[in-house]
């Protein structure tokens, strides 16, 4: 029977376990490097610094962490404010633009990869606090509280931007609405 | 991807955005492989924290201590009591200016060479 979260958190705090911590480690990387790739808009390399650094704070910080939210919710929230602390570091520099206009993909396949390319640099669009937003809600399914959570902010505020975001990509990928109002599926 | 939640009926999307919600959740990345991840990750933690680190120093040090008292009060044959006048006279010998008397110096004696093994136990532990 595989241990829970709780098991290993606890298992953790209580001996420094660190076989324990590793198997936390690897079950949410996947999830917490993905959500660092999105904001950092596909650095692989500086998302994958920040996911370190958020799992570092995380052991470090374990004793702080209350359950009702959920570990991953929970990470997912250190590593929003890392971003953001990295983004600050930057200045939103032209720097930090350039780099992601770097990253942007270029390549298409077929008419869903198409679809694809195209979300991935309209999400670049939107702010940092619209694509976490956009990328908990319908990425990782949580919840808008969830993500509120996460977020630390208002849910009206999450709302909001998912509202805001959803326009935003509406206007920038209105050449697609026809494609599927005529075939239902992408 | 995790199971879409269905929070997101608090704000219902119109029939035209069903197409967009779809593009969005299947946006997610596909599972990030570890590759050597969660390693690398493990070799940055803190040295492991040493349980009961205090237990080997103050062993150490009682034992010296508990050893001193008990060669000086039960020390019986030639051996142990030449060693015994030998410590006595290096005691008041060393401690002649503060101590005023033999016992005194025997004990300030056992107290500093006590203090002195503790010390280095102590130092050697918290390497």
């Amino acid at each position: 029977m595989s241990l829970t979260d709780h098991d290993l958190i606890a298992r953790t705090l209580a001996d420094d376990d660190r076989h324990a911590f590793s198997e936390l480690v690897r079950r949410h990387q996947s999830a917490v490097r993905a959500f660092l790739r999105r904001l950092t808009c596909g650095q692989h390399a500086l998302a994958d610094d920040l996911a370190q650094e958020t799992l570092l704070e995380a052991y470090r910080h374990l004793a702080k962490y209350r359950g009702p939210s959920g570990f991953d919710t929970w990470l997912l929230g250190i590593a929003y404010n890392r971003f953001r602390s990295a983004r600050r570091r930057a200045c939103e520099t032209v720097e930090w633009t350039e780099q992601i206009a770097d990253h942007a993909p270029t390549t298409s396949f077929t008419a869903t990869e198409d679809l694809k390319q195209d979300l991935a640099q309209a999400l670049m669009h939107l702010s940092s606090d619209e694509q976490a937003a956009i990328h908990l809600c319908f990425a990782e399914g949580l919840s808008h509280q969830q993500a509120a959570d996460v977020l630390g902010s208002p849910l009206g505020t999450v709302k909001t931007h998912i509202l805001r975001a959803k326009e935003t990509l509406r206007v920038q990928l209105r050449a697609w609405a026809p494609h599927f109002s005529s075939k239902g599926q992408p | 991807m995790k199971p879409h939640s269905d929070d997101h009926s608090e704000h219902p999307s119109r029939p035209e955005d069903n197409w967009l919600d779809r593009a969005l959740q299947d946006s997610a990345s596909d599972y990030i492989a570890d590759a050597g991840f969660t390693a690398q990750v493990m070799s940055f933690l803190p040295a492991p924290r040493r349980k009961f680190a205090w237990r080997r120093p103050a062993l150490i040090g009682g034992a010296t201590v508990l050893g001193c008292l008990l060669a000086f009060l039960l020390g019986g044959s030639p051996l142990t009591a030449s060693l015994r006048h030998a410590f006595q006279w290096v005691a008041e010998e060393s401690t002649r200016p503060i101590a005023s008397s033999p016992f005194n110096a025997l004990i300030i004696t056992t107290l500093v060479f006590s203090g002195l093994v503790s010390w280095l136990a102590l130092s050697k532990a918290a390497r």
